[in-house]
């Protein structure tokens, strides 16, 4: 509602408390480009001599140690130099620079002001009811229990649980006890197709609350929400909102390669709120992040108790002169062919877009209904959807589709799998797809390389050692 | 051991850039009073989705920057040779909210001399309104304060030619100052 602009102070007092509710819900924990504000420019103006919103400028100028200056971004707080340009600013009449880091959430310069709410905080209602009525293992049981704990307390953990362990049911209840004691909660990953499969079944299991998705290209949310899941490169937009913040995925790129996305969910927690992380196969730098005081959970075996498929190491050498040729490696047509023939669904990674699309027109001539996705393809959620429907045999795949994907019966191939995208957590990882359901609790994992790297051995290694521990923890016979 | 002379894009994305493959029709202008303004116009680029992705981050993201991504282009561009370059002004509640004059920041990378001789009359976007409505508006320039108009030959540079009116109005402008001939350079030919 606009306000109208009129003498009586008694309106103006009376307009003003909506807008300033409806901004607070807003703003609260958010940091926001003043000019991007959903209200008009004299009620900003008003709110920020009242000092319920505090202003930084867009980009800080940081002296060093030895005397030089360098410029950081008050949002993204990158620092390097790379990621500013300066240029001839006819708004300030002066030599301003501004961040490309992150400019796709509209543009800050050095003349931009960003803003925060600095009035009394207002708390989310406790009244969040969890509707989830599934059951845990007791494994999943312990993890739970221990990742409560460790959030109330205020101590950061690392929940370590393999592919297809169910970790986003272990977060269910530590989540919503935190709810219903008024704390604001962000699951924070770094890929946006995590976002998407997170938020209806956190929607489905935790109800009473405001839960926003956020992510590139989503919309803001209504009201104050006690639940944010958002992608990490959200957070930059956050500033001292939340009482936790569990990073799901954290091994994926690009939070584990950018610094300033763990920056942003250190900006994001408030003073004394606490961090915890979940990965399949945690890096140096995320054990670095929680640091020593830090506790771990770990959970070696899938939900279903059978181990991780232990992928297959394949030959296929010279696999790129054959293809460049139009010629399909013969080992790789002849899997394809097996899969094809027991109408089993299908997954071939790629190490590289260029690859795959050379190799596209010789699939198609095994079944015309094989499709590739890649980050940029236009329908890359239609044709996964039509993969776990059945309407087509198999897809070939970027690492795009290396988490977050469950298709019962799936079988994996990695052609070129020497390549360096295929480190030890990313075949792990892609490992991980296979073999989820507890039906079909086997599946088929095919490393095709061009010679045997360290990190595939690696990878080897680690997912033997987990089923070695999952069997002495439940009991189960070895593969 | 220098970047100087290399391309600012990699090759990707700059093979998504097309040049233009028509030319732009001053014909459509025939029998009104614009008739005959521009002598002749020159487009470099096919509004392809390379460039509506390139032109929305440099003028809706304001990322001054990529200017610097045509200068080549622009340093090569034959139409510019023998003629004074003037760039096509915004107006100036629309320059603050840019914070940088689009067409000028062009030139400036690509190292090319201009007269800035006009002055944008109206804030209006020209964006938001229908081809016949377009062609149809009110004068939208007039002579900068103190330009001199010389009888030389000019051409008039912009980012996007779509109906061509802002470019025809500003020819106008030039051709009934005394310019002996006017023609249009823009990047863009949508």
């Amino acid at each position: 509602m606009q306000v109208p602009c009129s003498e009586n102070s008694v309106q103006r007092g009376r307009g003003g408390i909506g807008i300033h509710d409806e901004l607070q819900k807003f703003l609260q924990g958010r940091i926001w480009l003043r000019e991007l504000l959903p209200v008009g420019k004299e009620e900003a103006g008003d709110l920020i001599r009242e000092g319920l919103i505090g202003t930084v400028p867009g980009v800080a100028t940081i002296r060093k140690w030895h005397g030089g200056t360098h410029s950081r971004c008050s949002r993204c707080l990158t620092e390097d130099a790379r990621h500013f340009h300066a240029f001839n600013c006819r708004k300030c009449g002066k030599v301003c620079r501004y961040c490309r880091h992150c400019l796709n959430m509209g543009r800050v310069a050095e003349c931009d002001e960003l803003v925060y709410w600095c009035g009394p905080e207002r708390r989310t209602a406790c009244n969040a009811v969890l509707t989830w009525e599934g059951r845990l293992t007791p494994l999943q049981e312990r993890a739970a229990g221990e990742l409560e704990e460790s959030l109330l307390d205020g101590k950061p953990h690392l929940l370590h649980a393999v592919c297809g362990a169910g970790k986003t049911e272990i977060l269910f209840r530590p989540v919503h006890r935190l709810l219903s004691e008024g704390k604001r909660v962000c699951i924070a990953t770094p890929r946006t197709d995590v976002v998407l499969e997170l938020l209806p079944r956190f929607e489905k299991a935790i109800g009473g609350t405001v839960i926003h998705g956020l992510y590139g290209g989503s919309g803001n949310g209504e009201g104050l929400a006690g639940l944010v899941i958002a992608t990490t490169h959200q957070l930059y937009r956050f500033r001292e909102a939340f009482d936790a913040v569990i990073v799901d995925e954290a091994d994926a790129f690009p939070y584990s390669f950018d610094r300033t996305l763990r920056l942003a969910v250190r900006k994001a927690l408030k003073p004394g709120g606490v961090l915890a992380v979940v990965t399949a196969t945690p890096s140096p730098a995320i054990l670095s992040e929680i640091g020593r005081e830090g506790r771990r959970s770990v959970i070696p075996v899938r939900f279903h108790g059978h181990p991780l498929p232990v992928p297959r190491i394949v030959p296929l050498f010279g696999y790129r002169k054959r293809i460049s040729a139009g010629k399909m490696p013969e080992r790789l047509k002849a899997w394809t062919e097996e899969r094809l023939k027991r109408k089993e669904p299908f997954l071939i990674f790629f190490p590289s877009v260029p690859l795959m699309e050379q190799c596209l027109p010789l699939f198609s001539h095994l079944d015309a209904g094989i499709g590739a996705v890649h980050a940029t393809h236009p329908d890359r959620r239609d044709l996964v959807m039509a993969l776990r429907e059945g309407r087509i045999p198999g897809l070939l795949t970027t690492t795009i589709l290396e988490r977050g994907i469950t298709i019962p019966r799936l079988q994996i191939a990695v052609a070129g799998s020497e390549n360096v995208v295929f480190d030890r957590s990313a075949i792990i990882q892609i490992s991980g797809r296979a073999g989820r359901s507890p039906e079909h609790p086997d599946g088929d994992v095919v490393l095709f390389h061009h010679g045997v790297t360290p990190e595939m051995d690696a990878a080897v290694r680690e997912i033997r050692r987990l089923n070695r521990e999952g069997v002495k923890t439940i009991g189960l016979p070895a593969l | 051991m220098t970047d100087r002379g290399k391309s600012l894009l990699c090759p990707r994305c700059e093979g998504g850039f097309v040049p233009a493959d028509s030319m732009p029709p001053l014909g459509d202008w025939n029998g009104t009073p614009y008739e005959g303004a521009l002598d002749a116009a020159v487009s470099l680029y096919a509004y392809n989705d390379a460039m509506k992705t390139c032109l929305r981050q440099y003028k809706f993201l304001k990322d001054a920057a990529l200017a610097a991504v045509f200068s080549d282009a622009l340093h090569h561009a034959e139409i510019l040779k023998g003629r004074t370059a003037v760039p096509v002004p915004m107006h100036p509640v629309r320059l603050v909210e840019r914070t940088f004059p689009q067409v000028e920041e062009l030139l400036v990378q690509a190292g090319i001399p201009y007269a800035p001789l006009l002055e944008k009359t109206t804030a209006l976007n020209l964006g938001r309104l229908g081809r016949k409505e377009r062609m149809a508006s009110d004068p939208l320039f007039r002579l900068a304060d103190g330009a001199e108009v010389r009888r030389a030959d000019y051409v008039l540079v912009d980012d996007l030619y779509t109906t061509g009116t802002t470019l025809h109005h500003a020819a106008h402008v030039l051709k009934k100052s005394g310019a002996r001939s006017v023609a249009a350079l823009t990047l863009i030919r949508a």
